[in-house]
């Protein structure tokens, strides 16, 4: 498993959530890889200014990638598309730094994606009473 | 060899050619891996002894019970298959608790 970390999910961990941080260590603990697209970090930092070493032990981590930005035509075209319709410079690096159906996009902003996408292009699996997480507090 | 550390490293595709672009920083992280005993579980006990300790008011339940989040959302995200074409999304910070997404990003 791949996590990347958008600007908000990254704010969390630089701000101390237990959660993201389990979810982090968890996924490092099992094989997986961390990747951190270098324009979510920036707009992190920017929110975060003391953070008592937290983005420095990331990044010290050999399982923890930080991503540049695509150096293809296409793929930065893409990123500046998904900037176009108002996603921020850091979440558009990191949806574009997602690989469909392999990893798994990490956000705290609540209804990250609605605003920008249309209805028919989410499925929201947790609309459904059934499909609700149903988690341990 | 005596005086040599094994060190593991896992890299995907992309990150294989990033390290090929890049010799001296994929170098400073294979030492990074070789600092941390090569391991994964030493690294991970480094990040969690460092996380830990910039806040020692939490107590081994705080993290027990994250940690139970965690696994259940993780085993949640992967008993649901992906809708084709679609970035699985996972967002944490829904008032009404954790939600998962299988979002069509634009052409």
């Amino acid at each position: 498993m791949r996590l990347v970390l958008d600007p908000s999910a990254l704010v969390a961990y630089l701000r101390g959530d237990v959660v993201i941080e389990e979810l982090i260590l968890e996924v490092a603990a099992t094989g997986g890889q961390i990747l951190l697209p270098v324009h979510a970090v920036d707009e992190a930092c920017d929110q975060v200014l003391e953070d008592g070493g937290a983005l420095e032990a990331l990044l010290a981590m050999p399982m923890v990638t930080l991503l540049h930005p695509p150096a293809e035509e296409a793929a930065m075209d893409y990123l500046h598309r998904l900037v176009l319709l108002g996603v921020s410079t850091g979440r558009a690096h990191a949806l574009a730094a997602t690989a469909v159906g392999d990893d798994l996009l990490v956000t705290w902003e609540p209804d990250a994606l609605r605003k920008y996408l249309p209805a028919d292009q989410l499925l929201d699996l947790g609309d459904d009473g059934s499909e609700r997480w149903d988690l341990p507090t | 060899m005596r005086g040599m550390t094994m060190v593991q490293v896992d890299l995907p595709p992309e990150a294989v050619e990033w390290a090929q672009a890049h010799p001296d920083q994929f170098a400073a992280v294979v030492l990074r891996a070789a600092a941390a005993g090569g391991s994964r579980e030493a690294a991970v006990a480094d990040l969690r002894a460092r996380l830990q300790a910039r806040t020692p008011e939490r107590t081994d339940a705080d993290y027990a019970g994250a940690r139970a989040r965690v696994r259940a959302l993780l085993a949640r995200s992967q008993a649901t298959p992906v809708r084709p074409g679609a970035v699985r999304v996972l967002a944490l910070g829904e008032a009404d608790g954790p939600r998962l997404y299988d979002a069509v990003l634009p052409e």
